[in-house]
């Protein structure tokens, strides 16, 4: 019987096949996916904020872009995965409030796809697709048989990317 | 913040905050919509990020909300949360025409909850600022309408800048004893928490 596994706010988990993987309303979060197209192995994390070196509360490493996609990578390479091989799927950082005021914090979900894809960048992972930016909130399903990323809005139809 | 350092004195003091804070909200309300509101004794918790959209019905309940920040002694953010049909009821009851119950809201009806979440919120603060003597200002609402989840993570990564829970004050309304399936939330960090219990002469 496959399971789906839950991934929270701030937090990483790994998945074996036929398992599926999925975290619940991204809004300016960003789901990052990380696989290889031959291991049982994969994961997702899901951050909230982009950079762990701007915070000086940066215990929970599963928060920032850098330090939890480190994180999700060193523990696929535990499983044998090479990261040369790892390729990644994201989803989320929208902006779901449009303020009128300038705000720093209204870019939020902006800043966190592009630390995400600088950090990625900087760890030569190829992002295979995604799925980024906009107004609306996102749950994203990963199947890690089929690898692919199912993304559900409220009120759109599913989308597999 | 840490668990420890709230002392049910603390406690005490911020449920009565929002007691007043949200009672005035509630005054105001009944006044715009010619009924009988009440609200309920609000409650203090300290929450980690996923619980918090438990108290809405899970992160993939589809709620409406209207968002504002304040700044001034103290920042943070208010937000007066609905779920969807209460939110279609109430947009109803302002305009006097039916709308439907699907997700769209169109210009009118945003701007009616708008006005709503505006008007707790305002006076909401106010009673805040007069009773602790801070001044504070907010900015104009925004509003939208999502899965509690994503509508949530502005406030939790805002909160996320320095910690790893949310100390939250939830008032909830009765519309005639019946329960308004929402709540007005109070958020901010934790040391301008300490600043709320210094200008009320508690000591830390």
């Amino acid at each position: 019987m496959e399971e789906v596994i839950k991934v929270n706010i701030a937090d990483f988990k790994l998945c074996k096949t036929p398992n599926k993987i999925t975290t619940i309303g991204l809004g300016s979060c960003v789901g990052i996916v990380l696989f290889n197209q031959s291991s049982e192995y994969c994961g997702m994390v899901h951050i909230m904020l982009p950079s762990s070196k701007e915070i000086t509360n940066n215990t929970n490493r599963a928060k920032f872009a850098d330090t939890g996609i480190e994180d999700l990578i060193r523990a696929l390479i535990k499983q044998g995965i090479p990261p040369a091989t790892l390729c990644a799927k994201i989803a989320g950082g929208a902006t779901m409030f449009q303020f009128s005021g300038a705000s720093d914090m209204g870019t939020i979900g902006l800043r966190n796809v592009q630390a995400t894809k600088a950090y990625l960048a900087s760890k030569r992972i190829p992002i295979v697709a995604e799925d980024t930016g906009l107004n609306y909130g996102r749950t994203i399903i990963f199947d890690s048989v089929t690898k692919e990323l199912t993304v559900r809005s409220a009120g759109k139809p599913d989308k597999i990317i | 913040m840490e668990n420890s350092e709230l002392t049910s004195e603390k406690i005490d003091v911020l449920r009565e905050l929002g007691n007043i804070g949200a009672g005035n909200a509630t005054t105001a309300l009944s006044v715009l919509l010619h009924s009988n509101l009440r609200m309920e004794i609000p409650l203090v918790k300290v929450l980690e990020f996923n619980e918090i959209s438990d108290v809405v019905g899970g992160p993939d309940t589809i709620v409406a909300a209207v968002l504002t920040h304040f700044m001034g002694a103290v920042t943070g953010m208010t937000l007066f949360i609905l779920e969807l049909e209460e939110a279609k009821n109430l947009s109803a009851t302002m305009l006097s025409k039916e709308s439907g119950s699907d997700m769209a809201f169109d210009e009118l009806e945003q701007s009616a909850i708008k006005e709503v979440g505006n008007i707790l919120m305002s006076s909401y603060i106010n009673s805040i600022s007069t009773m602790t003597g801070l001044e504070l200002r907010i900015d104009p609402p925004a509003m939208c309408v999502d899965m509690a989840g994503a509508v949530l993570s502005l406030p939790i990564s805002e909160l996320g800048q320095v910690g790893d829970t949310a100390l939250i004050i939830d008032s909830k309304f009765l519309d005639n004893e019946r329960p308004i399936n929402g709540f007005l939330m109070f958020v901010t960090a934790e040391e301008c928490y300490g600043r709320i219990f210094e200008a009320l002469g508690i000591r830390s």
